[in-house]
């Protein structure tokens, strides 16, 4: 946790310096601004100990609490290579399931989020936006529970066969609530919410009437349903946490 | 090329780069080098972007948007802090079955999310990032009820962590201004910056808790006094004269228990009384200046006492009138309140409340902890090493006789362990966890 923070509180600073030192490197070799993102990057080295290897940073790295069922994993992944990097999958120690996905817009108008075909390519020198609403790391099926204040270790997969992990703060979140479309063929044929709105505790007691309760009540018309629909009864034990 | 690196996100380096095209950066290019210019200069002023005039303009056309408060330290900030404009309290009762290890996640969450806030930078999935840019001297104070440390490590416990003793002359208290097992003191000298801070909190506290209460109060606004001035309490009274201060030992010794006779519960944790004081402006009317300068001793144009010109002055009790009574009376607020033992000082950090009512007229009647068309008082913050050994003999005299009491009642009472800050990459109450 402490080289996860560390990492991201410089994230909005390196970020900068990465994205001056891109231009620095697209225009010029002038030694000076060659000098500063080396810095940047070690300072961010907790997360970027595969760097040099994979040519990604990831920053702003985050997921989202859940006890069971669907969740997803967001963050910034950056490329830093002279080379295009595909991210071909994504593993974790929390699902043995995990997808890439993407968010589009169906023909009627609604979004859903579907697997990516072929992963995601990140050119050199760009990044990869990872967030609520549009792309993600899906877990498909939790092994375990995701507890705000937790981390969870992620490790991204690409085509040529790295791996870069990294650790993302959990944190409770109501948003992310897209429509799941297990089928892209299939649009719109199932849709099973992606919500498991986040345990305080790490007990399994669900009585009624604590902040438990009020989380589930909390979610209005469509969206309840569709939790009832993705993570099931809502009233089913919680999983053990994955840091036990 | 910088332009294509923008992707849709809500990215931190997204809100620097927008607050830096509002300060003027023309080209993608010195978007980017002016970005990196105001990252360094907030992170205390490391070589590299520093001397970047845009920085300088910024700070000048809004002087609240670069303030920040630092959170982490050995002391947590919010208490030797200057007070700014805006202060809420918020007691959160924790639920029944949290157990240790929630503990550590929530405060975990709490102290990343408070660190982000105070540095204007958005917490990890925080939902409306742009409410988070102007801190405005934004500082967030964790304390702990008893529950935190029956959970956590009851061998830590402060023996003074309790409820005070009942006054039974003058206490009217209610619950829902009292107790609770976690405090969050939120300040910000920006009424928006303190919603969202309260709100993006809350929401990271829901899993492990519930609101019990909330007291908003308020001082002037930034700006309208001198740095240092001593606020005044909606009696027109100058409140919060010979505070300890940062200028010798005394904030040390009475704050965080560094003399004879006091201990810290913890080395830089202190403790935290809040008294809601229901302040009668109905019957406070009926009393003319001669009456109110005699009930607290001290002059209503500056504060000076009684036997003195300027609002420093020692007060001299033992000054007579040429009829022999004191000129400071016996009933006197300040005489009452006098310290009786070098330990026996405080704190005083108060905020104003002032309600809004409804379908509200007349007068209060004396005596009222309600009615009128007012509803207001003080949330008196009293921070003290050892609240049973500092705050309650000065209570106690108090309860007994002050003729302030005429016109003000307690509605609301409580006490919180302060803990001392934490490091970067750890949290508050970190040490607790280490048994």
């Amino acid at each position: 946790m402490r080289n996860t923070i560390s990492a991201r509180r410089l994230g909005a600073a390196s970020m900068a310096l990465i994205a001056a030192l891109t231009l620095a490197a697209c225009g010029n070799d002038d030694p000076e601004n060659t000098a500063e993102p080396s810095s940047a990057q070690s300072a961010d080295a907790p997360d970027t100990h595969s760097n040099e290897e994979v040519g990604l940073t990831v920053t702003g790295q985050w997921a989202k609490a859940a006890d069971s069922g669907m969740t997803a994993a967001f963050g910034t992944i950056a490329n830093d290579s002279d080379e295009p990097v595909t991210i071909t999958g994504v593993d974790s120690p929390a699902s043995e399931d995990m997808q890439l996905h993407e968010t589009v817009t169906g023909e009627n108008g609604t979004s859903t989020m579907q697997e990516k075909e072929g992963g995601f390519t990140i050119q050199p020198g760009e990044e990869l936006n990872l967030e609520p609403g549009g792309n993600h790391l899906m877990f498909m099926d939790l092994s375990c529970s995701l507890l705000a204040g937790d981390d969870i270790d992620l490790t991204l997969q690409t085509e040529d066969g790295h791996g870069m992990s990294f650790e993302a703060p959990i944190r409770d979140y109501q948003g992310a609530q897209e429509n799941y479309d297990p089928s892209a063929e299939e649009s719109g044929s199932v849709e099973d919410g992606e919500d498991h709105s986040g345990h305080g505790t790490e007990g399994t007691d669900h009585s009624e009437g604590d902040m438990e309760g009020m989380d589930h009540s909390e979610h209005g018309g469509s969206s309840e349903s569709s939790m009832d629909m993705g993570m099931g009864d809502p009233a089913q034990d919680s999983l053990p946490s994955c840091s036990e | 090329m910088t332009a294509d690196r923008k992707g849709p996100g809500s990215g931190r380096k997204n809100l620097l780069t927008r607050r830096n095209a509002l300060i003027g950066g023309a080209t993608a290019t010195a978007g980017a080098a002016a970005a990196v210019g105001i990252d360094t200069v907030r992170r205390g002023g490391l070589p590299g972007g520093g001397g970047n005039p845009q920085v300088e303009d910024a700070s000048s056309t809004a002087p609240l948007a670069e303030a920040r408060v630092g959170f982490h330290g050995e002391r947590q900030a919010g208490v030797v802090t200057p007070a700014p404009a805006y202060g809420n309290f918020i007691a959160v009762d924790l639920r029944e079955d949290v157990g240790r290890a929630d503990l550590r996640r929530m405060l975990k969450v709490l102290s990343a999310d408070a660190a982000d806030l105070a540095e204007g930078l958005p917490p990890i999935a925080d939902q409306e990032p742009e409410l988070t840019e102007i801190p405005a001297n934004l500082t967030v104070t964790v304390g702990f009820g008893e529950r935190v440390f029956d959970v956590v490590d009851p061998s830590a416990k402060p023996g003074w962590l309790k409820p005070l003793p009942a006054f039974e002359q003058i206490d009217r208290l209610r619950e829902e201004y009292s107790d609770g097992d976690l405090l969050l003191q939120i300040c910000s000298d920006d009424r928006m910056t303190l919603a969202h801070a309260q709100r993006l909190l809350l929401k990271g506290l829901r899993g492990f808790g519930t609101v019990r209460w909330v007291q908003e109060g308020f001082r002037n606004a930034s700006g309208s006094l001198k740095e240092g001035t001593t606020m005044r309490n909606l009696f027109g009274q100058v409140d919060g004269t010979i505070n300890p201060t940062t200028e010798d030992s005394s904030m040390d010794d009475v704050v965080y228990g560094l003399m004879d006779g006091l201990e810290p519960w913890a080395p830089g944790g202190t403790s935290l009384v809040i008294r809601r004081i229901h302040m009668n402006l109905d019957t406070w009317d009926e009393a003319d200046a001669p009456g109110r300068e005699d009930a607290v001793g001290r002059k209503l144009s500056n504060g000076a006492p009684l036997t003195g010109e300027r609002e420093e002055d020692p007060a001299d009790l033992s000054a007579t009138t040429p009829l022999g009574f004191h000129v400071i009376a016996d009933y006197a607020h300040i005489r009452r309140a006098t310290a009786t033992t070098p330990q026996e000082r405080i704190l005083r950090r108060p905020y104003n409340y002032d309600l809004p009512v409804s379908a509200a007229g007349g007068l209060a009647g004396k005596g009222a902890d309600s009615g009128g068309v007012s509803e207001s008082g003080l949330i008196f913050a009293s921070y003290q090493a050892d609240p049973v050994k500092q705050f309650l003999p000065i209570q106690r005299r108090l309860a007994e006789l002050d003729m302030l009491n005429m016109w003000t009642v307690p509605i609301g009472s409580c006490v919180f362990a302060i803990p001392p800050g934490c490091s970067p990459g750890g949290f508050v109450g970190d040490f607790l966890f280490e048994g």
